[in-house]
């Protein structure tokens, strides 16, 4: 097989999991987490995984990171097969996943990363000057001799950070990396998520939060019960949403043909209208809000229009529309 | 294998030690710390050297305070170990031991080092105690010999325990196997009665655990016999402790792959 140019590629990946159910008559359940995913991230890129909960994210970064077989398709990082060459990749990959766990609380932060520093296989005289490096770097210096179990939920996230970046990876998979975390901690954190990414790293990071993906990521992949339902940038991911802009308002005796005359403006979609006490409410669906917003007054001329206000499409839209109800 | 290789391999090995150290003996007080190292055996050891008394004469109690100092190693190798393991599942760390290229064999072992030092500790608390409340006489005894023996025992239980650690991996109960099996020593390792009273069978068993053999020869070596006479009891006792080291060592490979394949949901 030629050597993947891509960091990461996936091939109708499949995994299934096999549990048993029941204490006297045991049942065997099958749960499918990936059902045939196709991806495949350049070198470089920051991409995306956004999904609900039960979606697949976690076990996709499982395999991706050695720590689970696929049932089936296949998967490489950086070219190397993520079932057979597992040894080689382990060096040269570094992995996060969310939440506080994963620290031995009872070590100092510095104890942390020199442990796990060994484990990585870094030679001591790098991790000598990498740790305090990333000490610094991750905004952790000067709190470095203190326990683990006395530092903020955000503290814990960035030692996390540092501690897969120990071993210089040059693919970095952060599974929901700022759940959590308040706001300002999520924030601190994405900020530095984006400035590794400039700075050459691969990441692969998966959220559902879709201003998160929206935010930092170059690309991303929605996937939904193990599907990957969209794939592209988040602006062009808007684009399927595009005719959900909002335009709203408040009219009185507004006649029939002049519905008609803003059902035939660019980009509108459709036109509702509600009874609300006296006046009708008036909602527009358009690709393009404030257009619309502009071409009212000429169409609706003559009339008084009430709490007009218009609402341009967010990935959100896109998202919720993606998804469904999926997220229930 | 190149030098820097070996060596980098040690400086793990001494390190994570060193960690085991600190993540499992931060006690959270001193008086903790006292009843756990000294009022706990003391407790034990009472209770059995009172017992073994009243049935069989107060001449016989050094011979009970003995044994039972020698299996507090039990103590720090079996509970210590399943400690160990228990942490890492606690804190979380076990996918990133399993997704970084480190040899496993090596952090498996040093998972034990620290508990065959609390090990050897704990028998010297015991000993001190079976001579201040027991009267146990070490005036014949060849010490250097004895010391032997202690750090063998040492080892051997904690083989032992590096295999329940690995069934703690899986099992949240470990525990309660290990505590059966801590008292099935009491019974069968010759602590309290001679293994040659046991039926045949029974003995075998005895035969396949550590401290049985340990303990033969630590009586022996407070008898005054010589290396010699116990050499092939204590070589005896270090290979059954290989040998459970290494069927632990084993188990923790096969759950290693039975996670990848998905299995394991507890320790992730
Ligand atoms: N070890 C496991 N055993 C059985 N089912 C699992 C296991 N891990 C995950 N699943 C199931 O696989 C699906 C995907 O889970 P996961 O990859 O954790 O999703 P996400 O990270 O997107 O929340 C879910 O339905 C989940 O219940
Ligand atoms: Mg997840």
């Amino acid at each position: 097989m030629a050597m993947s140019a891509q960091a990461i590629e996936a091939r109708a990946l499949r995994k299934t999991y096999d549990s048993t159910r029941g204490v006297f008559r045991r049942e065997k359940v099958t749960r499918v987490a990936l059902r045939g995913v196709d991806l495949a991230i350049e070198r470089g890129e920051l991409f995306g995984l956004l999904g609900p909960n039960g979606a697949g994210k976690t076990t996709m970064v499982k395999i991706f990171t050695t720590l689970l077989l696929p049932t089936s398709g296949a998967a490489t990082v950086l070219g190397l097969d993520v079932v057979k060459d597992e040894w080689a990749l382990r060096r040269r990959i570094g992995f996060v996943f969310g939440g506080e766990r994963g620290l031995y609380w009872r070590l100092s932060g510095l104890d942390n990363l020199r442990y796990f520093a060994d484990l990585y296989r870094v030679p001591p005289e790098v991790s000598r000057r990498r740790i305090p490096e990333l000490l610094e770097r991750l905004g952790l210096a000067g709190r470095e001799r203190d326990r683990v179990e006395l530092y903020s939920r955000g503290m814990k996230q960035r030692l996390h950070l540092a501690r897969g970046l120990l071993n210089d990876p040059e693919v970095l998979f952060l599974d929901e990396p700022t759940i959590g975390l308040d706001p300002v901690g999520a924030r601190e954190l994405r900020v530095i998520v984006r400035e590794l990414a400039d700075a050459g790293k691969t990441i692969f990071l998966t959220t559902h939060y879709m201003f998160e993906a929206d935010a930092i990521c170059d690309r991303i992949a929605v996937i939904k019960a193990g599907e990957i339902v969209a794939e592209g940038t988040p602006r062009s991911i808007k684009t399927l949403v595009e005719d959900q802009g909002v335009v709203e308002f408040e009219v009185v005796g507004l006649p029939r043909e002049r519905l008609d005359e803003l059902r035939g403006l660019p980009g509108v979609s459709s036109v509702a209208v509600a009874e609300h006490e006296l006046a009708q409410l008036v909602t527009v669906h358009c690709a393009r809000p404030s257009e619309v917003m502009t071409q009212l007054s000429a169409a609706l001329d003559g009339l008084k229009l009430e709490k007009l206000s218009s609402r341009e499409p967010t990935l959100e839209d896109a998202y919720v529309q993606l998804i469904g109800d999926a997220e229930t | 294998m190149g030098v820097s290789r070996i060596a980098s391999e040690v400086a793990v090995f001494a390190r994570s030690t060193y960690f085991q150290y600190v993540a499992l003996f931060q006690w959270a007080s001193v008086r903790g710390y006292v009843a756990y190292k000294i009022l706990l055996p003391v407790d034990q050891m009472l209770f059995f050297v009172e017992l073994g008394a009243y049935a069989t004469g107060p001449e016989n109690a050094a011979y009970f305070a003995l044994g039972n100092a020698l299996q507090l190693t039990a103590n720090a190798g079996i509970f210590g170990v399943i400690a160990t393991v228990a942490n890492e599942r606690h804190f979380g760390t076990l996918p990133i031991l399993l997704g970084s290229p480190a040899n496993r064999l090596v952090t498996f072992m040093s998972r034990a080092v620290v508990n065959v030092l609390d090990g050897i500790v704990t028998v010297i608390i015991g000993f001190a105690i079976a001579i201040g409340l027991f009267g146990l006489d070490l005036h014949h005894a060849n010490i250097p010999l004895l010391a032997l023996c202690v750090v063998v025992v040492s080892l051997s239980t904690a083989g032992l325990g590096l295999m329940f650690g690995s069934i703690g991996l899986v099992m949240r109960d470990a525990i309660i196997v290990a505590n059966v099996i801590y008292y099935v020593m009491l019974v069968l390792c010759g602590v309290n009665f001679p293994v040659s009273r046991l039926p045949g069978a029974v003995q075998l068993i005895s035969y396949s655990l550590p401290l049985t053999r340990g303990v033969e020869a630590a009586r022996e070596a407070v008898a005054g016999a010589s290396f010699g006479q116990v050499a092939g009891l204590l070589g005896g006792e270090l290979l059954v402790g290989l040998a459970w080291a290494l069927a632990g060592y084993a188990l923790f490979a096969t759950l290693e792959g039975w996670a990848r394949r998905g299995g394991m949901q507890e320790a992730y």
